[in-house]
């Protein structure tokens, strides 16, 4: 655990009230800018995200939600023509730093899709991939793992019994909490989650809202949602961004309740578009 | 007013449809037809059929008669211009009558009757001999009449006793005598290599090499004398049979391999018949320059080949798809290499036969026979050679070097991904020709020389130019399954941690494998039944062994094989007895079919497995 962890726990202070002192930034995004080609994604953000809260993202399609949280683990590296500005630091260490290594950048950063995307696997063998490819063979600590990662996103008690099964045999959103499991088994101390619910019928979204709250304890979460009563059940601070720019972001119950600016209010009221 | 055609109440009906129809059609006719022609041209061959003996008038009016079994009826031009039906006959009894068929003037013919005492016996030698037994004489010179009623079955027991002897004598000969020449050899070739080297011929490592080799040679006159005595057994007892014509002359049991009255047959017995033959030709080696026996060297060399050959183009293939794939910048170079392998495929195979030739058999072949003809000289050598290390580490150190595949972000890739593929390129160059330029390497068989071992045609040779033939349709199918794996998994493994390689290796690979087999079975199936390059890469007519079999080390890759593609070639255009290899071409083609069927089935039940190990998406 990074020297962080020191810090107060933040959580208790997001709860109370709007006017609450900025906590420790954690993920810092710097004046970030970023280009597809010559499309202009992102445009000129800056953003403090602090530890072990959940920090959401809204806005309309397109404005550049997904784009910002694969760059917080550099997933967009792999797109060609791609071009940034400015910078992201996580626990004040650069992304763009050329001693910072993407791979252990990635092992730091778990990610849960729009579309969950499980591999073509047995589920046991999903959840202990990113052990695997760590090499981390032990197969009693592998075992502790999946248990450990299954039961965090509350599968196991459905799964337990076919482990050793094809991971295509579960249902959607089974898929979808089977690939939260698989993003935390190897303990990232950031949780990038995409519109993780997009998928899931009512049931299984509060399965996966109660396990957020749940997996704050330990870990930062960042959640991309276009549902707003979600963003006001499970996070703490909110950011609105609109046609690549942030427009707006504070806690949560501010935001969406008492938006400072006018273009956040139309958007969290409806009266967007 | 008037309707427009999209007011009309009926659509008209689309006669493109029926034209489609039409053109599946043909096809499926064709491809039935194709496969009924064969399978029953193919299948007839093995069944027993009636024996008719006819009552002939010749020419200058007397009557003689004549057995056989008919073939066909056809019209026939005279030289008045008219027509006359004639019949073709299988006589048998090449050995007295110089021919295996006759055509007959259907006018000549008086009578025909089946008489039920005709008997048909396959041979070792002549093909099949017609006739009515008479006696069965010993070598004491004991006599059985042909009426007499243990007639049969002490013919059958001397035909099984011959059998049996058969093939202990072939045991013998090419198993026990083979192995002492085999050692003979080795030790003479010892000697050679021993003398070449400036040992004394009368020092003691060459006279103890003697010593053993007149040992063995006891060992092999011994044998030798054991085999010429059962040989002689075979020739011990006789069979004094009557021909139709009259003639009567004799056989020894010995060189009978089965006899049957085929005009006594019931269904039953019909289908014992059928069954043997079936049996015997796919189990048992060839006679008579291949018109009679079985084909099984074919068959297992034509098995050995293609499965050689798929292991061969599989990895070769699937790493070029991955590197296409996956690795390289899809730039203007790796849509002309696309273009160049799409190509390939559609080069004719005999291009690749002579490729073949060239490179492997006269290139590789010769230099693992006897290192390279013409070396380059050391002063030469030793720059070519540090030049390659030299490039061996530029290489190496690219690869551990540049950042982890997958973690190339835009402000790292350049310099180093742009030189990789040139630096590897001439790694491969250079190791190439340091390799094969050695001046200090004089080959593996160089005492054997000029005999070549490998640098003659052999089945190693053969599987690799079919599998340079077939590498194309694995690169594509591969590239085409790798393309299918949806981004979703493959950001899923990057976001977990995974290096480039390992997602390849543990998420796209197996989801494309199955797409990878669907390539495999294709290579398979078209190398399988290619003829032209295996020609000049290393099949025969008839090989003395199999590529395979239990004399160390096992696997034989020099050899020479036989192969039923080509041997269906060498029956139909190459044999002395087209008549009598008719019939064999068509069960071999029958064959040759159900071996590629088997193959391909084995091959696509393997897919369907790994597609329900791996059920991701469908191909
Ligand atoms: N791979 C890409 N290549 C080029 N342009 C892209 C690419 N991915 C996204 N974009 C563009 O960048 C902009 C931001 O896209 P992004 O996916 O971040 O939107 P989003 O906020 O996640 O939208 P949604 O809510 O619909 O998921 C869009 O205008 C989109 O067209
Ligand atoms: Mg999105």
């Amino acid at each position: 655990m990074p020297p962080e962890s020191a810090t107060p726990d933040s959580s208790a202070v997001s709860s109370s009230a709007p006017a609450a002192p900025l906590d420790p930034a954690f993920i810092e995004v710097d004046h970030f800018n970023f280009w597809y080609g010559t499309k202009h994604a992102i445009q000129d953000i800056t953003m403090e995200i602090p530890e072990r809260q959940i920090t959401a993202f809204i806005g309309p399609s397109g404005c550049g939600k997904t784009t910002l949280l694969r760059n917080l683990n550099r997933l967009n590296d792999l797109i060609e023509n791609i071009r940034h500005e400015g910078d992201i630091r996580i626990d004040g260490q650069s992304l763009y730093d050329p001693s910072s290594e993407v791979i252990s950048l990635r092992k730091r950063v778990g990610m849960v899709f729009q579309k969950y995307n499980p591999f073509p696997k047995t589920i046991y063998e999903n959840v202990v991939f990113s052990l695997r490819v760590a090499g981390r063979n032990h197969k009693a600590e592998l075992d502790e793992v999946a248990e450990r990662s299954l039961r965090g996103a509350a599968l196991w008690d459905e799964v337990k019994d076919k482990l050793h099964e094809s991971a295509y045999g579960l249902s959607g959103g089974q898929q979808q909490r089977l690939c939260i499991a698989r993003a935390i088994a190897n303990r990232p101390q950031i949780l990038l989650m995409d519109e993780p619910c997009a998928a899931l019928d009512p049931v299984a979204t509060l399965k996966i809202e109660a396990l957020m709250t749940q997996l704050k304890e330990e870990f930062t979460i960042v959640i991309v949602t276009h549902n707003m009563q979600q963003a006001g059940r499970v996070s703490d601070r909110t950011a609105y961004f609109y046609m690549g720019r942030l427009i707006e972001y504070g806690p949560t119950m501010q935001l969406l309740s008492n938006p400072r600016e006018k273009a956040t209010q139309d958007y969290v009221s409806g009266r967007y578009g | 007013m008037k309707r427009t055609a999209s007011q009309r109440k009926h659509t008209p009906g689309e006669i493109q449809v029926w034209l489609c129809a039409a053109g599946l059609a043909c096809g499926l006719l064709m491809i039935a037809g194709l496969l009924l022609l064969i399978f029953g041209n193919g299948v007839v061959v093995f069944w027993p059929k009636p024996i008719s003996e006819f009552t002939v008038r010749s020419a200058d009016g007397s009557e003689s008669k004549i057995s056989g079994e008919l073939v066909k009826t056809q019209l026939r031009r005279t030289a008045e211009g008219g027509t006359k039906a004639e019949i073709q006959l299988f006589t048998g009894n090449k050995d007295a009558y110089g021919l295996g068929f006759r055509f007959i003037d259907k006018e000549a013919i008086l009578s025909e009757s089946r008489p039920e005492g005709l008997m048909l016996a396959e041979r070792m030698e002549y093909g099949d001999a017609l006739f009515h037994p008479v006696q069965l004489k010993r070598k004491d010179g004991a006599t059985l009449p042909a009426s007499a009623p243990e007639f049969q079955g002490t013919l059958q027991q001397r035909l099984d006793e011959g059998n049996r002897l058969r093939s202990r004598l072939l045991h013998l000969e090419k198993g026990r005598i083979g192995k002492i020449n085999a050692r003979i050899k080795a030790m003479e070739l010892r000697i050679k290599e021993l003398l070449a080297g400036g040992k004394s011929g009368t020092g003691p490592e060459v006279s103890a090499l003697r010593d053993r080799i007149a040992r063995e040679q006891k060992g092999f006159d011994t044998l030798v004398a054991e085999s010429r005595q059962m040989r002689a057994r075979l020739e011990e007892d006789e069979l004094t049979v009557r021909l139709s014509t009259g003639e009567e002359r004799t056989l020894k049991t010995g060189s009978i391999v089965y006899c049957y009255e085929p005009n006594r047959l019931s269904l039953i017995g019909k289908l014992g018949v059928f069954l043997h033959h079936v049996i015997e030709f796919a189990t048992s080696e060839p006679r008579e320059a291949n018109t009679e026996g079985g084909i099984f060297p074919a068959i297992f060399g034509t098995f050995v080949m293609t499965i050689l050959l798929a292991l061969l183009v599989t990895p070769f293939g699937v790493i070029a798809a991955i590197y296409l794939r996956e690795y390289a910048s899809q730039g203007l170079l790796v849509r002309i290499v696309r273009i160049c392998v799409n190509n390939l495929a559609g080069v004719p195979s005999i291009v690749f036969g002579v490729f073949g030739l060239g490179f492997f058999v006269y290139g590789m072949g010769a230099f693992i026979d006897g290192g390279t003809r013409i070396p380059l000289p050391p002063m030469w050598w030793f720059p070519v050679a540090i030049a390659f290390l030299v490039c061996l580490t530029g290489s190496i150190l690219l690869a551990v070097q540049s950042p982890p595949a997958g973690a190339e972000s835009e402000n790292r890739r350049g310099f180093g991904t742009r030189l990789k593929p040139i630096v590897a390129t001439l790694t491969v160059f250079l190791g190439v020709l340091t390799l094969f330029q050695c001046p200090y390497f004089h080959g593996f068989f160089s005492s054997s020389l000029p005999t070549p071992t490998f640098g003659t045609g052999g089945i190693l040779w053969a599987s690799l130019t079919l599998a340079l033939m077939t590498l194309p349709v694995v690169i594509v199918a591969t590239e085409e399954a790798l393309a299918a794996v949806p981004r979703g998994v493959r950001e899923a493994a990057l976001a977990c941690g995974a290096s480039k390689w390992q997602t390849i290796q543990r998420v796209v690979l197996p989801s494309a494998l199955p797409g990878v087999m669907t390539g495999v079975i294709l290579a398979m199936a078209r190398g399988a039944g290619e003829v032209a390059p295996l020609m000049i890469t290393g099949v025969v007519k008839l090989a003395p062994s199999l590529p395979l079999d239990f004399e160390a080390p096992f696997i034989h890759a020099e050899r020479k094989f036989m192969h039923l593609g080509f041997h269906i070639y060498d029956l139909g255009f190459q044999s002395p007895d087209s008549e009598a290899a008719k019939p064999m071409v068509f069960a071999t083609t029958l064959l040759l079919i159900l071996l590629v069927v088997v193959l391909n089935l084995a091959a696509i039940s393997l897919r369907a497995h790994l597609r329900r190990k791996y059920q991701a998406s469908a191909f």
